[in-house]
């Protein structure tokens, strides 16, 4: 059934599921599953836990599937249910004060050091070292995954001003932290982490 | 002099917004193209579609015991939906039919033979005794013999 249609659109997936494709779910599963794991791996520094809440999303994807709206995007539907399933996992595992941790290890400790030195190299890691986690969400839907505005405030569950704020927040607050060693305005993206040097303290 | 200063405020007004726009658009493309790739784990897929699957069959489970439940209702609520109604029309044609009043004579024999018992009482009385109220007797008489025509008109 998928192989006569060349490359059926995720929602047209989603309704072979409700009609009681397992073949097009397993499509649907190949296509986000990286992309989903990637996402979840940004909150959650353990593999362990990354790949057990991943299984989780698209099991209860699945659950839900009669459930989605065809005429809606597939892709905010389906990282709605992953960050609530993250959400959950961190509610039932640790507790609230974990969050900053990592903040007040010791600078003189070889293993933090190591990480601010990968934080050179990746701007993301310091977006998900210094963003409270909404600006960050907010952030990776918009610049990895390419969501508009709408669909973030869909998998935020907030107004789509809201997130504009976010994310002038989440950019301020990296342009603080990340400060430009030349304003070279022909920079390319290639060359960003050479042209960014994150300030030592 | 002013014009000059004013001249040189705004180009270099200019040239800060210039430079705050690429910086932003550096940063933004930056983010765009330096997403950092997560090492997906090769069994994951494997592990994901047998959660499905099992998540499948439990509900296939569950849904079974449920066409159970519908099966059942579907086939037994029109059945005895349909003889509820039967029953219901039944009784409500006995109850508002006219001749099951009319069949039944009994209460008004009854009546009838109240009115004429009252009637002989009230002839056989002595006159002496009657004499004085004879005048309310006949209104009682008038009283009971509209009474009884009332009565009779009511009844179907």
């Amino acid at each position: 059934m998928i192989s006569d249609l060349p490359s059926p659109s995720d929602e047209a997936l989603a309704l072979q599921t409700q009609a009681g494709s397992m073949e097009a779910f397993e499509e649907l599963v190949l296509r986000y599953e990286q992309r989903i794991f990637a996402f979840i791996s940004q909150s959650c520094r353990n593999g362990m836990d990354a790949a057990e809440i991943t299984q989780e999303t698209f099991v209860k994807a699945y659950q839900a599937i009669s459930q989605f709206d065809s005429n809606r995007t597939f892709a905010p539907w389906l990282f709605t249910i992953a960050r609530r399933k993250c959400v959950d996992h961190f509610r039932a595992t640790r507790p609230a004060s974990d969050e900053s941790a990592p903040e007040l290890s010791d600078t003189n400790d070889p293993s933090e050091l190591l990480a601010r030195q990968d934080e050179r190299r990746h701007l993301w890691s310091l977006a998900r070292r210094i963003l409270p986690r909404p600006q960050f969400d907010a952030l990776w839907l918009h610049y990895v995954e390419d969501m508009n505005l709408a669909q973030i405030a869909g998998v935020l569950r907030r107004p789509q001003t809201y997130i504009k704020v976010l994310l002038f927040r989440a950019r301020k607050a990296l342009a603080v932290k990340v400060k430009p060693a030349r304003a070279n305005a022909k920079l390319s993206p290639q060359t960003i982490s050479h042209a960014y040097e994150i300030p030592v303290r | 002099m002013l014009n000059y200063r004013l001249k040189l405020s705004l180009t270099l007004m200019k040239s800060q917004f210039a430079e705050f726009r690429n910086a932003d658009e550096a940063l933004e493309s930056a983010l765009r193209d330096s997403a950092p790739r997560s090492e997906f784990p090769p069994e994951l897929h494997d592990s994901i579609m047998n959660a499905v699957h099992t998540a499948h069959r439990a509900e296939s489970t569950q849904v079974s015991d449920i066409g159970m439940l519908q099966r059942f209702i579907k086939s037994w609520v029109p059945v005895t939906g349909f003889a509820g109604l039967v029953l219901l029309g039944v009784l409500l044609s006995i109850h508002n039919h006219p001749v099951a009043t009319i069949q039944n004579p009994q209460p008004l024999a009854e009546m009838s033979k109240a009115f004429a018992t009252t009637r002989e009482f009230v002839d056989s009385l002595p006159s002496v005794a009657v004499g004085p109220l004879s005048d309310e007797l006949d209104k009682v008489n008038r009283d009971l013999d509209r009474t009884a025509e009332f009565l009779i008109a009511t009844l179907p």
